[in-house]
Order: C-alpha cells, then sequence, then structure tokens
C-alpha cells in the first residue's frame, strides 16, 4: 500500500500525470473518463483499496434512489402539467407524490447513514476496525468498517437525496457524473462537503486547459503547501511535546501550547484546503470555500459561519432549517407566543434545533465524550451569545462604544479567538476533563522560567523554528487583510514578469526549504483527515 | 470568424522557463543543503584528470590507512582513497560501480572489513548516503538504490533494534535519489562551508593525528570462519566478476588493527572467499606491519598517520612488485600530482608546526625525512609511551639532555638545513601528557 497522501511525494506524481493527461484530452466525455479513473487510483492509492467497494455500492444506492424520486416527481410533474389544479389541489396532489419519494428516501437515508453511524457507535463501543467483509461477518458484526472519507461522502450524498426529496434539484441520470462527484480525489478525503449537484453540472462540462485557471489553481495549492508543511507541521510538535507533558508545566507556556494548537489546526485545515480548492480549480471544478477569515470574526456565530464553513452550511440546511421549520417546533414556539413570553418563543426557536446541531457536529468531529462536550459548549456560546444579544446592544449603548469601531471590534476578534482556543482545550488531551486539567496547570505557575532560560525552545520547535512561524504566521495574516480587498492572484498576475516570478518562485522554494517533509520525520498527517 | 486562436509561443514559452528556472533553483538548494562530508572527498575524484590507476575501497579504517600521496611519492602510482566510514561491501561494490564511470583504473583494493555484516548497509543509512550523495541521478545511482534498499536483513535487524526506526524511515530510493527531500532541514546549519565547499587535497584519506593504545586481542586460529550466505562475502565474489569482465586486478586486504574473536573470523572467511576467486589477498592481521603502540588513532583502533604511512608503504611496494602500473613521477602529463604532492607536505608542515601534544608531535615525525634535535629530559623520554613513539621516528636523532621536565625539538629540513619547526614541550610525569608548548621564533633556534 502506497498510503498515498496530499503532503506525499507520490500525490505530487500522481497529479503530474494526471493533469498532464487530463489536459490533453480533447473532449469531456474523455476528461471525465481520465478523472474518474484517476478518483479510483488515488482512493485505492491513499488506503481505501478494501473499502472502494462500499463506496461505489452506496454511490449505487444513492443513484437508484435518486432517479426514483426522480421519477416520482416526474410523474408528478406531467399530471399537473396535464390537468389544470388550483394551488391546493396542487399542493394536496405533491403531498401524496411526496409520500411516495418519503418511501424512497427513508430507507437510502437508513442504508447511507446507517454505514457511517455503525462506524463511528461502532468505534466509540471499542469494536475493532477491519477492512474485509469476511473478518466482520467472522466477528459477527462486533467490528467495523469505516470507508476513506465517510463522513464527507455520506454528508453529500444525504444532503443530495434531501435536496431531490424537497425538489432542490432534479436527479441526475448519467450514472458517470455522480460516481465522479462521489469519488472525487480533492475532496474525498478532507472535504470541503460538496454539494452533488453544483458538481455534476461542472463534471458535465468540463472545461479543456486555461493556463491562467491551471496557474491561479497550482499558485493557491502552493500557498496550501506552504500553511501546512511550513507552519502546520512546524507548529505542532510544540503543543504536542507540552500537552503530552503536562503536568510538568504550567502558565505562559501552557498558554502558548493552547494558542499554538488553535493555530496549528487552522494552518492544517485551511492549508488542506488550500490544496485541494487549487487542485480542483486546475482541473477547471470550482469547490465551496470552507473558511473566510475565520480569526476576524467578531462572534461565536460569525466565527462558524467563516470555519468550515461547508459543515456549517450542511447543517443548517439538512439539520437546523429542518427541525426550526417543523411542525412540532412552529407549534410548540407559537403556543409559547401565544402566552405572551415572545423573547422565549424566539430562543426556543433558535436554541432547540442548534443545540441538535452542535451535538451532532461534536460526534461527526469524534465520538468520544470529550467531543460530545465540544459541541455542547460551542453550542450553547451560539445560543447565549444570541439569547442576549439586545443586552450587548444596550451595554454598548450604554458605554457609548460603537462595537465594530477598531478597537471593540479587535477586542471582540480576540474574544472569539479565546473561545476558539477553549474549545480546542476541551479535545486537547483525549478526555473529558481536558479543559480542566489544562486550566489547572495554566493557574498553577506563571510559566515564564521557561521564557527567561530559553528552555520554551526545547519543546520541539527552536528558536529558528519559531522565527520561521513568526515570519510565515506574519505573511499570512498579510495574505487574510489583502483577500478581503482584492483578488491576490490577479493582482500578482498583473505585476511585471520579474516581479511576479520571484514571488511565484519564493513561494515554491519556501515550501522546498522550509517545508517539513522527507525522511526522518514522520510527517503528521492532516489533522481533519480522518473523519 | 471560423479562423483558429492562434497560441502565442509565449504561452508555451513562459512556462518552460519558469520551469527551468525553478529547476535551477532547486538543484542550487539541493547542493548548498546537502551534507559535505562525502562530496568534499567524491567530487576532486570525479574531477581528477591524470588518471587513477588504483582505487581503494572500504571503511574508515582504509580511510584512515591508505595515503594516495605518498603512494605517489614513493612509487609514483596515482590513486585515489574512496572508502567511506561503516562501507559494508555492498556499498562498496557500487562506489566501485559509480567510479567506472569516471576513471578506468588498473588495480582496485578492496578492504574486506565488515564484509561479515549482513545488511547491505551501515545500520546507520545516511552513512552511505554520504558516499553516494555527489554521484548525479544515473542510470548506476538507480541501480545503487534499488539494490542496497532492498535488503533482506532489515526486518531482522528492525526486530532485534539493531536498526532503528528513524534509521528505516530514511532508507527511501526518492531520498537517495534526490537528497533534498533528506537534506532540506539543514537550513538551520548551513557555514560558509556550505556555500563555499572545501574539497579534500588528501585524494580522499584522512590526515589522523591522534595516538591511542587500543585494546588488544588473542589471536585465532585461520580455521575459525563464518559460513555461508552472508551478503557481504557475495559482493566480494560479484566485485571479483565484474573486474574480471572489465580487465582489472582486484586485490583484497584486510588491515591491521587490534581485530576482536568477530573481526578476524571475518578476515579469516575473506581469505577463503579470496582463494577461492583466485584475488590475492593481504591480510595485515597477522603481520608486524605496524606497532599498536604507537600507531593508532583511537580505541576503535583507526590508523594514525604513522600506521597510514607505514601500511601505504607496504602495499606501493606490493603494488610496484606485482601489478606492472608505471611510475608517473616526471611525467608531465601527472603535473598535478606533483603540485598535489607540495601542497600534502605543506599541509603536514603545517600540522606538524600547529601542534601543541608531545605525543602526537613525536608520532608526526616517525616517517618524515627531517634532520631532528631534541633536548629532552631523559625522566620523560623514559616515560614508556614517550620512548615507544622516540623510537618509532625512523629519521636519525641528534639527541642531548634538557631541562627536567622538557623537551625540546628542533626540526629542520635536511637539503638547506631551514628550520621547519623549534618548540619546547613541558611534560607532566603525573597526568602523562603535555601541558604546554612553547614556540620559540625564527632567530632563537638553535645554531
Amino acid at each position: 500500500m502506497i498510503g498515498m497522501s496530499y503532503i506525499s511525494f507520490s500525490f505530487l506524481l500522481f497529479l503530474a500525470v494526471l493533469m498532464t493527461l487530463y489536459l490533453l484530452m480533447p473532449s469531456v466525455r474523455l476528461r471525465q473518463i481520465i478523472l474518474l479513473a484517476g478518483n479510483l487510483v488515488f482512493y485505492i492509492c491513499a488506503g481505501g483499496r478494501s473499502l472502494l467497494a462500499i463506496l461505489i455500492a452506496t454511490t449505487f444506492i444513492v443513484y437508484a434512489a435518486s432517479r426514483l424520486m426522480g421519477r416520482v416527481y416526474e410523474g408528478f410533474e406531467s399530471e399537473t402539467a396535464a390537468k389544470e389544479l388550483k394551488p391546493k389541489e396542487k399542493s394536496q396532489l405533491l403531498a401524496s407524490y411526496r409520500k411516495r419519494a418519503k418511501a424512497v428516501l427513508i430507507p437510502s437515508l437508513v442504508i447511507v447513514l446507517g454505514i457511517l453511524v455503525y462506524g463511528k457507535a461502532g468505534k466509540l463501543i471499542g469494536f475493532p476496525e477491519t477492512s474485509d467483509f469476511s473478518s466482520l461477518a467472522g466477528a459477527g458484526f462486533r467490528a467495523v468498517m469505516v470507508p476513506l472519507g465517510i463522513s464527507y461522502y455520506t454528508f453529500s450524498a444525504v444532503g443530495y437525496l434531501l435536496d431531490i426529496y424537497w425538489r432542490k434539484t432534479k436527479a441526475e441520470k448519467n450514472p458517470l457524473l455522480l460516481l465522479l462527484s462521489m469519488t472525487y480525489f480533492p475532496v474525498i478525503i478532507q472535504g470541503p462537503i460538496s454539494r452533488y449537484d453544483r458538481l455534476m453540472k461542472q463534471f458535465g462540462e468540463l472545461p479543456g486547459f486555461s493556463y491562467e485557471r491551471v496557474t491561479f489553481g497550482l499558485q493557491r495549492a502552493v500557498f496550501g503547501f506552504f500553511k501546512k508543511l511550513v507552519l502546520a507541521d512546524r507548529i505542532s510538535a510544540f503543543p504536542a511535546a507540552v500537552f503530552g507533558n503536562i503536568q510538568e508545566h504550567s502558565g505562559l507556556l501552557v498558554v502558548l501550547a493552547v494558542c499554538a494548537n488553535a493555530v496549528h489546526l487552522y494552518m492544517d485545515f485551511s492549508g488542506c484546503m488550500d490544496i485541494v480548492i487549487g487542485i480542483s480549480e486546475a482541473l477547471g471544478v470550482t469547490l465551496d470555500e470552507n473558511f473566510s477569515q475565520p480569526f476576524f470574526s467578531k462572534s461565536a456565530a460569525e466565527f462558524w459561519r467563516r470555519w468550515h464553513i461547508t459543515l456549517g452550511s450542511w447543517f443548517k440546511d439538512y439539520v437546523y432549517m429542518p427541525i426550526a421549520t417543523s411542525k412540532f417546533m412552529m407549534n410548540r414556539t407559537s403556543a409559547i407566543r401565544k402566552s405572551g413570553k415572545k423573547r422565549l418563543a424566539s430562543f426556543t426557536a433558535a436554541a432547540v434545533p442548534l443545540i441538535v446541531v452542535w451535538i451532532l457536529t461534536g460526534l461527526w468531529h469524534g465520538t468520544g465524550a470529550d467531543y460530545l462536550l465540544w459541541g455542547v459548549y460551542w453550542g450553547v456560546l451560539i445560543i447565549l451569545e444570541t439569547a442576549f444579544a439586545p443586552e450587548w446592544k444596550k451595554l454598548a449603548a450604554y458605554l457609548h462604544t460603537e462595537p465594530d469601531r477598531p478597537l471593540p471590534g479587535f477586542l471582540r476578534m480576540v474574544r472569539t479567538f479565546v473561545y476558539f482556543c477553549f474549545g480546542r482545550m476541551i479535545t486537547a488531551l483525549g478526555c473529558a476533563g481536558s479543559a480542566l486539567i489544562i486550566l489547572r496547570r495554566i493557574f498553577s505557575g506563571s510559566g515564564a522560567r521557561e521564557f527567561i532560560d530559553g528552555s520554551v525552545f526545547t519543546y520541539g520547535v527552536d528558536a529558528k523554528d519559531f522565527a520561521v512561524i513568526a515570519a510565515g504566521l506574519f505573511i499570512c495574516f498579510l495574505v487574510s487583510i489583502w483577500q478581503t480587498k482584492m483578488h491576490i492572484r490577479e493582482r500578482i498576475a498583473k505585476m511585471a514578469l520579474p516581479v511576479r516570478w520571484a514571488v511565484y518562485l519564493a513561494g515554491i522554494m519556501a515550501v522546498v526549504i522550509f517545508g517539513v517533509y522527507g525522511p526522518g520525520y514522520s510527517a503528521s498527517s492532516f489533522v481533519y483527515g480522518a473523519f | 470568424m471560423g479562423r483558429k486562436a492562434r497560441i502565442k509561443p509565449g504561452r508555451i514559452l513562459r512556462p518552460l522557463i519558469f520551469c527551468g528556472l525553478l529547476c535551477v533553483l532547486v538543484i542550487l538548494a539541493a547542493r548548498i543543503l546537502e551534507r559535505k562530508d562525502g562530496p568534499v572527498r567524491t567530487v576532486p575524484f570525479m574531477k581528477e584528470k591524470a588518471g587513477i590507476d588504483v582505487l581503494f575501497l572500504g571503511t574508515s579504517h582504509v580511510m584512515d590507512g591508505i595515503y594516495p600521496l605518498e603512494l605517489w611519492d614513493e612509487y609514483g602510482i596515482t590513486s585515489y582513497n574512496l572508502a567511506s566510514i561503516q562501507s559494508n561491501t555492498a556499498e562498496s561494490y557500487w562506489i566501485y560501480k559509480e567510479a567506472l564511470r569516471y576513471q578506468k583504473p588498473k588495480v582496485v583494493v578492496l578492504d574486506a572489513s565488515r564484509s561479515r555484516m549482513r545488511l547491505k548497509t551501515s545500520s546507520d543509512f545516511v552513512k552511505a548516503q554520504l558516499a553516494f550523495d555527489a554521484y548525479p541521478l544515473s542510470e548506476t545511482k538507480i541501480a545503487a538504490a534499488r539494490d542496497l534498499l532492498d535488503d533482506e536483513s532489515l526486518p531482522l535487524m528492525l526486530e532485534s533494534g539493531k536498526v532503528t526506526e528513524a534509521d528505516a524511515d530514511t532508507r527511501r530510493i526518492s531520498s537517495f535519489l534526490f537528497n533534498l527531500l533528506l537534506y532540506h532541514s539543514r537550513w538551520k546549519e548551513l557555514t560558509l562551508n556550505d556555500f563555499l565547499p572545501k574539497y579534500d587535497t588528501l585524494k580522499g584519506s584522512l590526515y589522523a593525528m591522534n595516538v591511542a593504545v587500543p585494546k588488544k586481542y588473542e589471536q585465532i586460529p585461520e580455521s575459525r570462519v563464518y559460513g555461508t550466505g552472508i551478503a557481504g562475502y557475495e559482493y566480494i565474489r560479484k566485485l571479483a566478476a565484474d573486474c574480471r569482465e572489465n580487465g582489472i586486478t582486484l586485490i583484497l586486504t584486510y588491515l591491521p588493527f587490534p581485530a576482536n574473536e568477530a573481526q578476524q573470523k571475518e578476515a579469516n572467511t575473506a581469505a577463503l572467499v579470496a582463494e577461492e576467486e583466485g584475488i590475492p589477498f593481504i591480510n595485515f592481521l597477522r603481520m608486524d606491519v605496524v606497532n599498536y603502540d604507537t600507531d593508532c588513532h583511537d580505541r576503535m583502533s583507526h590508523l594514525n598517520v604513522s600506521g597510514a604511512k607505514k601500511v601505504t608503504s607496504y602495499l606501493g611496494k606490493y603494488l610496484a612488485d606485482n601489478c606492472g602500473l608505471s611510475d608517473h613521477r616526471g611525467d608531465p602529463a601527472y603535473g598535478s600530482w606533483e603540485t598535489d604532492y607540495e601542497a600534502y607536505r605543506a599541509y603536514e608542515e603545517e600540522a606538524l608546526c600547529a601542534n601543541t601534544n608531545l605525543h602526537q608531535y613525536l608520532m608526526l615525525l616517525s616517517a618524515e625525512p627531517y634532520d631532528i634535535r631534541i633536548e629532552a629530559d631523559p625522566a620523560v623520554l623514559s616515560e614508556r609511551r614517550i620512548s615507544a613513539l622516540y623510537d618509532n621516528i625512523s629519521s636519525g636523532i641528534e639527541l642531548s639532555e634538557g631541562d627536567p621536565g622538557t623537551v625540546r625539538i628542533e626540526v629542520r629540513r635536511p637539503g638547506d638545513g631551514s628550520v621547519v619547526d623549534d618548540v619546547t614541550f613541558t611534560y607532566s610525569m603525573e597526568e602523562h601528557k603535555s601541558i604546554e608548548a612553547v614556540r620559540t621564533k625564527g632567530d632563537d633556534a638553535h645554531d
């Protein structure tokens, strides 16, 4: 097994061969075939060989279910086209068709989600992982099979089926396009969680070679490699060393480790997103953005609109909204409102779906109690932020401050970063009491000694590494600021050739020289790669 | 309408030029970032224009033990020491294959030290990497990588802990062939030498100046040998076949050092293999060419300058008598060797004049054709180690009694009588070492 990952030498070779073949293909159909072959090769080489059958079977189920639901609604459309119906009659007719569609939807969802839930729940109760069906049966199903990227393709598949059921999109007739979407190699391991209707539309019109698109895409991928290899993998050693021996450390050193842990996750995850979105852009497929300068967020809710955007948007569309607009919730909130408690009604309307969303978000990230706690933490934080929004406004008015002015705005960003760091503390040690242990260590001493005697540089990150990290973070900070004001790659492309080539070459060489990769160092896999 | 859009030549040329520039930068970075230990010894060999008659291969014992420039001075033989640290026989075989791409030696001398090893390379793989770093990517290098890294013994060595997981991680064909993958993190330790490497001027040999008395072992009978199936001996046979095919004379040696039981068995087995293959074998373990009391550099028993010169001289005579090699001294085509030898002599004199350790100083004088005057406290001179080193000096010495606790040594060139060095050592009999060395300026030297 090659064990190919996005940061491996073998992946770069794979990509070079695939891109060359793909971009040389003269027709859409040939590009589709090359891309599908590439997807399968990648999935096999990335370690999914033995479980590829589950992914293919899931694709078959999704295709069959989507086509069946599509046919049901085609029947509805032809019936409404044939008859002239009043809106109420049309609505009644749709309800009857929807019942038939539901008869297809529910079993397909049970199967597709069932594989995911079985895997997650099985791991939670300690079932061992296996990669072949005979040992699964041999263990009396007291083992789990977890195909590579299951969380990502399952969510996308569920979203696609629900969109068809809700008639937001139409079922794709070409199975090749669905298979391409479900196996698409840039998104299979870490997302972003794709909307298959949008992907399939693009796969149906795969464009040929475009100089600008290919170069822009590769530039973004290089920036992703910079974030992952130069920053994330360099930073990661520090929190690992401090948290690995947490009882020996205190105060500032632990605070620095907590901050490093938070920044590491951002650089790791957003770096990977830049790599995959960039590669996809070079192939002519635009993926949804997953990050939008999250550390510039001024509240917890805003943070989650800018961090792992596709996950948040998926939960909003397929969990939050269905609960919030369900008959049960509408009746309950309406009853509360009628009793005169308007604020309680709107609180309930927001809080109930939110807490469900956040418990599920926690479980999606990990099956341990720490992740459940993490989900509840974010849920409660956002609910409180929403519930007390009027009081915050009143307080700001009382203090005669504008919350969005530079200084208060900056302080709110710092507060959000603290929220995030605390969230990371909950899962940092891999136990339910993680945050408490870390907090206790923070307040058990100053930890200043390590900074004075220089031993802070002995936790896997020496002084030269710190200098590289500081310079790298500064570059990323500047890029984040510029991103809010301009399209950086277009701006660079307009510069004089020597200047822009100098920028590109400097970027690539920074990764080549300062990247943490190769033998002697076991590059940690992307943090978001195991879901 | 209907006209096809023409692709501007710049659209094709620019990416090509960009990729070319990137390649240049990556190659430059690789050159700067790579460890220089290997290339500084190998690159001069690759650039050697006059031609090499003899190639020495083996381990650090050979690096320390054979001086090509002494061989040149005494016999006019051109040679190069391509041995490398902890080089197992398989590694030496592939170094030989690489070397043939640059030189056509008439004789290859392989030392059989480490031929008993089951692994094809050192358990510290970076040492093998260093030996190959300078060679550019070629079919030979790819074949070397594939062979050396396809090691049946590795799993067993990993299991027994003789090879660490970290070492196993460095055993990759990719980084063996593109060493930037391994060395890129050296940006932290770059020095001026990485940008302007100081290449070796001693034809691959190491000038080891310490004097150590290593542990000695009982000699075991010649009949005690290793069994069959050891990779190292198979590679000796492979090398023998290859040399026969290329018309090269192969000589097997086992350089002198106080060898333990396993190493003596290794030499005995090499003798059997040599006999079977019809290769001459010079087993220095069973000769009295060197004196372990004066000729060892460290407790690991590598030879120092004195030992190396004795071994080189012995080997030189053997090569001159048995291999039909021409004496190139005075041949204008080999003028660079005369220049290199002069530089070597200057290096030796510099090393002598900078030395502040009496033991080392006496050892360095051992094989030099100097006129030497010594004024010494007889008590110091009769100390066991000093006495052995004094006896080891082959030149004539004018000896007189000196101040208590001191040894004054004046060294002159035999031809013009000019002073090379005039130094007075203060020696502590209690600590058995020199505690001070005072050099006399030219005017104050002996008349």
